[in-house]
């Protein structure tokens, strides 16, 4: 079939190319170049998920080491609290805490006392007394002889079965014998001194036994 | 007010979060983008290069490329498509045998005859066919991005590299070419 045009030769040259470029527009790369394409960009995708977990996995190394470091700053603090003032506060305190912390308590106890042969000497804290501990001391007992004297303090005793707090109370109260003799300590009364350490949120931290030295006369 | 720009931004906005999607490997963004502009970029490789196989090496380095280097695309000189363009230019005339520098200065040949009266259609689109695949590189392309794939000259400017004055004074000069080819094609058949 002949299908001529006639007329102008740049017309005739611009509807051709028209055809021509509906000839070849619809033209599709193969299916192999998509493929290809496709495995490339999984390939990238499992790279950067494979990036985002060792990422994801350092962080949480570092957030468990970071925890670690705390728990372990916790149980061996550089220096003991400073000591407020003797005083007895009413009402035994050991049965404030729980049997499995003592029991945790005295486990450590006995590994710990074991390798310290004899308790640290701790010269008492000249520092100047809270107020508020100050008068519930001079309230509830009047200050002795044990300021001009010396204090020894038994190691800390941790409870380890509770995370760390970031802030304490110190409490100084008393225990009986039967619990000192637990921990390996012998009291010549019914009590024996103690310091117990209260975190935040109220539960036991740690322990500590307190003997007062009689000040030596030279 | 004219919201063209504004479409331009967004439309912009949109393909380079495709591309940092693509570029983290999400599978939908680059779905999107190839059935977007792998059928332009083909067409202008194939009919550059006139081979399937190179049109299809061409949009595979082509993606490749926008894969691994996303970044290379800068929304603020112009949109993504004109980018692929460039990119696909470079790679094609990679492809493309080395030619003699042409004269964009010379004279113009004069063409009285039809070369298409009496052809069909088959036969009409393999002469051009031929005589588009035998102009030299620069004439071609400048054939291929107006008159085939309907480009303004100040697009087809930005593809080239060159300025739009260039881009007429080529384009005149390649479709005079193209009569003259055909025509000396058609005495040789007749």
């Amino acid at each position: 079939m002949q299908d001529g045009m006639k007329g102008n030769p740049e017309e005739s040259l611009r509807r051709a190319l028209a055809e021509f470029a509906v000839e070849t527009g619809s033209g599709e790369a193969s299916y192999r170049v998509r493929q290809t394409l496709r495995r490339e960009v999984r390939a990238r995708a499992y790279r950067r998920w494979v990036f985002a977990s060792l990422a994801a996995a350092a962080a949480l190394a570092a957030i468990v080491f970071g925890v670690s470091t705390r728990s372990a700053q916790h149980v061996a603090p550089p220096s003991a609290p400073a000591i407020a003032g003797e005083g007895r506060i009413p009402g035994n305190l050991s049965a404030a805490l729980p049997s499995k912390a003592l029991d945790a308590g005295s486990q450590t106890a006995s590994t710990q006392t074991a390798g310290a042969a004899a308790p640290p000497v701790v010269a008492r804290a000249l520092r100047r007394p809270r107020p508020a501990l100050a008068a519930d001391s001079r309230k509830l007992d009047a200050p002795g002889d044990w300021r001009k004297g010396e204090i020894v303090l038994s190691p800390w005793y941790y409870n380890t079965a509770l995370p760390p707090s970031a802030r304490s109370v110190l409490v100084r109260s008393e225990v009986d014998a039967r619990t000192a003799m637990r921990f390996g300590v012998l009291s010549a009364g019914d009590t024996a001194p103690v310091e117990i350490l209260f975190g935040e949120d109220g539960l036991p931290r740690a322990m500590r036994f307190v003997r007062h030295l009689p000040t030596q006369k030279n | 007010m004219n919201p063209e720009p504004k479409a331009n931004e967004s439309g912009r906005a949109e393909e380079m979060k495709l591309l940092k999607r693509l570029q983290a490997g999400d599978e939908r963004a680059f779905d999107t983008l190839y059935s977007r502009h792998m059928p332009p970029v083909y067409r202008y490789a194939l009919r550059m290069t006139g081979s399937q196989s190179d049109a299809d090496d061409v949009v595979q380095e082509l993606f490749l490329a926008l894969i691994q280097n996303a970044r290379g695309y800068d929304p603020e000189r112009g949109e993504l498509r004109s980018y692929l363009y460039g990119l696909a230019r470079r790679l094609i005339l990679r492809r493309l045998p080395s030619e003699a520098p042409v004269n964009d200065d010379a004279p113009e040949l004069a063409v009285e005859d039809d070369p298409f009266e009496r052809l069909d259609l088959e036969q009409r689109l393999e002469l051009v066919r031929t005589a588009v695949a035998a102009l030299p590189a620069c004439y071609r392309e400048v054939v291929v991005l107006c008159d085939l794939e309907e480009m303004s000259y100040a697009d087809a400017a930005v593809t080239m590299g060159c300025g739009v004055g260039t881009v007429r004074s080529r384009l005149h000069r390649a479709r005079a070419m193209l009569l003259s080819r055909m025509e000396r094609w058609k005495c040789r058949t007749a």
